[in-house]
């Protein structure tokens, strides 16, 4: 049997009201006007961390070393040459003989991905691969697509073991279809009229693929459970329902009006959501929207509970939220405004590549060493043991930290350091089982960060090298959510 | 606990690594009592670890007598009581934070 | 046996520049200044010297890597010249080199120069922290700064010692304003301002919980001494200062990376106070030592010197702060010249700069900051942050 193994979301905790957009843009298009709110990145988050922080989710209480490819989905990915997939698959601590593909250019590049994951399950050429998803998608200032885009991300481990989803079929049509697209270099989507893409568009392929996804697998549309798929114009969400005779308790809500329409991750989040509410026997269809479409239907097994276990779901995530206080943090966090940084905020000292190379477990994996003669955890790997009266030499083994949980040994707030998003936190981590060193510390405000306080470690961008063109990532404290 | 406050607005106060500055008083209503609160800026620019500053602001208490007689420089002086409830405090902080844009507010 | 430095060596001479914004002077007139002082002061000329070491930390913004920019602008007879580095220690290893050369018998006469130049660099503050701290380092420490640093000491030792914050701050702001007071007094002083604690509290914040008071600056300067055989001192001069020790520690690691250290105070400096005080034979410094001069770039840091130097216990030095234990007046006076915080702090001179204060008060010539009878002064450099850092000491005497 092969299907979804396990799965997992994650939404940037930070949220904007619409109405804080349109207060600061709005004048420009009054048609822009939206309601609700959308989830955004924090300033040290980008598709590469949210996709890994999903990966995390999705492989709690799975053997890492058990799975052979990374698939990353993402039509926003920091770099353009350098595997996005692979410095994920460093920082989930995969093994090094494994498959990695970025899988990018459409939305539908996550169902995409999945399905090739799933081939090569199938084929028995891989028993497990990891498909990560997530997009960070910019609207141009002052247009529908800002208010619309949210930021996040999903995984999904296919396999052939202890699957909690069984696939049972899927369909999929490619068109090249131009409802928006961006050209290679530029940051912002351009899109053609709103009524091409409605009535061209969803209201065909949504169609077109749900139908062609029930005769291949020989059900009718009351035999489906819950039904995913996109549309980002209300009337015409409903209408693609009525026509394939979805009722309202099929359907899964888009989550429009809390975190806004992530992109490539969308169908990914919604599925992860309607699993976390699924029960044995369910059949839940969903569709990736992009050039064309790719329709897949599952099956849930009674493995889904287990599966769930200590797993947060994507509500969780939708509760764990805090509200942005201004439309130019949103901008000034994507590098949309030109900030004064200072002459001092500017320097950044060059990123040494080959050190990197040799240090890559430490700094994209958070490995450190545990020596073998005292036990003594510690972060960064040391050749000479750091514990007072061992200082055993060469007795280490790799130690992972990045799963482990911390308390907030001391802290500071920073009004001197250069942050994006001032003060800079940051202070000292006591590791559960052992290990200290000192992290900044992220999604926190400083009236709420106390000594002591329960964190965990969270993959983030460090700093960006414009002038070099590098995304530099590291690891932060973030407060340990329950 | 009941405390002096004296009313002392200051020009520029410097220091090697800065200086600062406590431009005006203001009188935030707060559960029918008046909290007295002050608002100032502060400018880093030579300290050893960097460049920066802040607008501030500093909030010596409740109002329990409001300028009862002149100290020996002629400043007012007024009968204060520092605010420890930590809900207070956040609300004081958050309208002051929207009000008058400061980014730092201390309770003395 | 290793018998340590004491008596071996003697200070002869010594110079230091006014500290401050120097924006008309260059590295080259800073170290000539103190130079020529420190020359004069020792009645020696420049042929006598054996050997010099010069200090600088920044030398991408000031003097240039190598000796070479000591012995160019002192036009050195091609001296053998050393250049040290050690953070905030530099201008203390500096004078550790050319002491060590004299008491091994290589040179008889030595100087010791420190120089830094710091106000060349467009805006006010030292460069950013990330690209000293090597390849590794950079990739994986936090946003940090200095005051953040020692902020989380600051958190700790409140805590600990059940301070509530407004009572840990006012001790630190005392602190402060003991230091602007003796600094009012000092002409060579970068800021000669009295400030009042209530000032003090009332300034915003840079790293909670330390305020702008609490902090250090940035300035230009230079400072200098000549040292010779303990034995032919008096030749020179009728008052020489002899060097009682001189110690350094420097971290093992064990404060940032195991789970030991509580953070209320600097592992490396109760080292390297336990070691100097050996050195000097000194068994109650509390007792013994009449005036000291502690790297102060927070006050928070020159509250736990006070401790780890063992002059107050864990815990109690806030009573003695409220005491006025350190005061000018008081039975140990700290900060005589207005320490980091009002003299300034060119990196590379600073660790002369408070041999120059213990130096002239022992002598008696202080002036208006004169403290009465001194014995023994002891000075203590920190460089880096509690959590990793270095400390050096010198203690002297008459």
């Amino acid at each position: 049997m092969e299907g979804i193994v396990s799965y997992g979301g994650y939404i940037p905790r930070l949220r904007i009201d619409r109405k804080l957009i349109y207060q600061a843009v709005g004048w420009l298009n009054p048609a822009t006007f939206m309601k609700g709110e959308k989830a955004v990145a924090n300033f040290d988050e980008d598709s590469l961390t949210m996709g890994v922080a999903a990966g995390i989710e999705c492989l709690k209480g799975v053997d890492r070393a058990g799975v052979d490819a990374l698939y990353f989905a993402c039509t926003t990915p920091p770099y353009a040459e350098r595997q996005n997939a692979e410095i994920a698959a460093t920082a989930l601590d995969l093994k090094s003989r494994i498959r990695s593909a970025d899988f990018t250019g459409t939305l539908k590049a996550g169902t995409t991905a999945l399905l090739s994951a799933l081939d090569a399950v199938k084929a028995g050429t891989m028993n497990s691969v990891l498909v990560c998803s997530a997009d960070q998608r910019m609207g141009k200032p002052g247009s529908a697509q800002e208010e619309i885009f949210g930021d996040g991300a999903a995984a999904i481990l296919m396999g052939s073991e202890n699957v909690t989803a069984q696939f049972l079929g899927s369909f999929s049509v490619s068109y090249d279809f131009s409802d928006h697209w961006r050209s290679s270099g530029s940051i912002f989507d351009r899109q053609w009229e709103d009524r091409f893409i409605r009535d061209v568009g969803y209201t065909k392929f949504v169609v077109e693929v749900l139908q062609g996804l029930a005769i291949e697998c020989g059900i009718s549309a009351d035999q489906i459970t819950k039904v995913i798929y996109p549309c980002l114009y209300a009337a015409d969400f409903k209408k693609i329902a009525r026509t394939l005779k979805i009722s309202d308790q099929q359907i899964v809500e888009p989550l429009l009006g809390q975190i806004g329409f992530t992109g490539t991750p969308d169908p990914f989040i919604h599925l992860a959501m309607a699993l976390d509410q699924s029960k044995p026997g369910d059949r839940i269809a969903v569709v990736g929207f992009g050039a064309g479409a790719d329709a897949v239907l599952f099956e849930v097994t009674e493995n889904i509970e287990k599966s769930r276990g200590s797993r947060r779901s994507v509500g969780h995530y939708l509760e764990n939220k805090r509200q942005l206080d201004g439309y130019e943090k949103m901008i000034s966090f994507r590098n949309l405004l030109p900030m004064e940084k200072g002459i001092r905020g500017e320097s950044i000292p060059p990123t040494a590549m080959s050190a990197l190379w040799r240090n890559r477990d430490q700094v994209l994996g958070l490995y450190g060493s545990q020596c073998r003669a005292c036990g003594t955890p510690q972060f960064p790997a040391q050749r000479i043991c750091v514990k007072p009266n061992c200082g055993a030499v060469d007795q280490m083994v790799p130690y992972r930290f990045s799963d482990k949980k911390g308390t907030l040994f001391t802290f500071t707030g920073d009004y001197l350091a250069f942050c994006t998003n001032p003060p800079s936190i940051y202070g000292v981590v006591d590791f559960e089982g052992g290990g200290r060193y000192q992290f900044d510390l992220t999604d926190v405000e400083l009236e709420n960060v106390k000594v002591s306080m329960p964190l965990e470690m969270s993959f983030r961008k460090k700093y960006l090298d414009e002038r070099a063109g590098i995304h530099g990532y590291f690891w932060k404290a973030v407060p340990a959510m329950s | 606990m009941p405390r002096e406050y004296v009313h002392e607005l200051k020009s520029e106060i410097r220091s090697i690594s800065g200086s600062y500055e406590l431009e005006y008083e203001l009188a935030v209503e707060m559960d029918r009592k008046t909290v007295i609160c002050l608002i100032g800026t502060g400018i880093v620019d030579n300290s050893c670890c960097g460049v920066g500053g802040c607008r501030f602001a500093l909030v010596p208490g409740y109002v329990l007598s409001h300028k009862i007689y002149r100290n020996d420089e002629g400043l007012w002086v007024s009968q204060v009581e520092s605010i420890s409830d930590e809900e207070l405090r956040g609300k004081i902080t958050n309208i002051l934070k929207k009000q008058e844009l400061v980014q730092q507010v201390r309770f003395l | 046996m290793a018998e340590g430095i004491k008596d071996k060596v003697a200070i002869i001479g010594m110079g230091c520049t006014k500290f401050g914004e120097r924006w008309e002077a260059g590295v080259e007139d800073l170290i000539v200044e103190a130079f020529m002082e420190a020359l004069e002061d020792a009645g020696i000329e420049k042929k006598d010297l054996g050997a010099a070491w010069f200090g600088s930390c920044y030398d991408e913004i000031g003097s240039g890597k190598t000796a070479m920019p000591l012995s160019l602008t002192l036009k050195l007879p091609f001296l053998p010249v050393t250049r040290v580095e050690n953070y905030c220690a530099t201008g203390t290893e500096a004078l550790r080199g050319a002491v060590y050369a004299v008491a091994s018998g290589a040179y008889d006469i030595c100087l010791a120069l420190g120089a830094e130049k710091l106000k060349d660099t467009g805006f006010g503050g030292l460069p950013e922290f990330a690209g000293q701290l090597g390849t590794k380092n950079r990739l994986i420490l936090p946003t940090l700064s200095a005051p953040g640093g020692f902020a989380m000491m600051a958190t700790r030792y409140f805590s600990k010692y059940g301070l509530s914050p407004e009572e840990g701050k006012e001790i630190l702001a005392m602190i402060s304003a003991k230091s602007h007071q003796n600094g009012s007094k000092n002409p060579k002083a970068h800021l000669r301002r009295e400030i009042s604690v209530d000032q003090v509290m009332k300034a915003p914040m840079v790293a909670w919980p330390l305020g702008l008071f609490d902090c250090c600056g940035v300035s230009d300067g230079a400072a200098a001494a000549i040292v010779c055989r303990a034995d032919m001192a008096k030749s020179f001069r009728p008052d020489p200062v002899y060097v009682k020790s001189m110690q350094i520690a420097v971290s093992s690691g064990e404060e940032m990376m195991y789970t030991d250290w509580d953070a209320s105070h600097v592992q490396s400096a109760t080292v390297c106070a336990a070691r100097a005080y050996e050195e000097a034979g000194i068994k109650n410094p509390r007792e013994e030592i009449s005036m000291m001069e502690v790297h102060d770039c927070f006050s928070i840091t020159e509250l736990v010197a006070y401790e780890d130097l063992r002059i107050s216990e864990r815990g109690k030095a806030g009573n003695d702060v409220r005491d006025g234990f350190f005061n000018l007046d008081g039975r140990i006076p700290c900060q005589p010249d207005g320490g980091l915080k009002c003299f300034g702090h060119p990196i590379g001179a600073s660790g002369l700069r408070m041999m120059y204060e213990m130096y002239k008060q022992l002598q008696g010539k202080a002036g208006e900051r004169q403290i009465a009878d001194p014995r023994l002064g002891l000075t203590h450099n920190m460089g880096g942050f509690p959590s990793m850092n270095l400390i050096s000491m010198a203690i002297v005497g008459l």
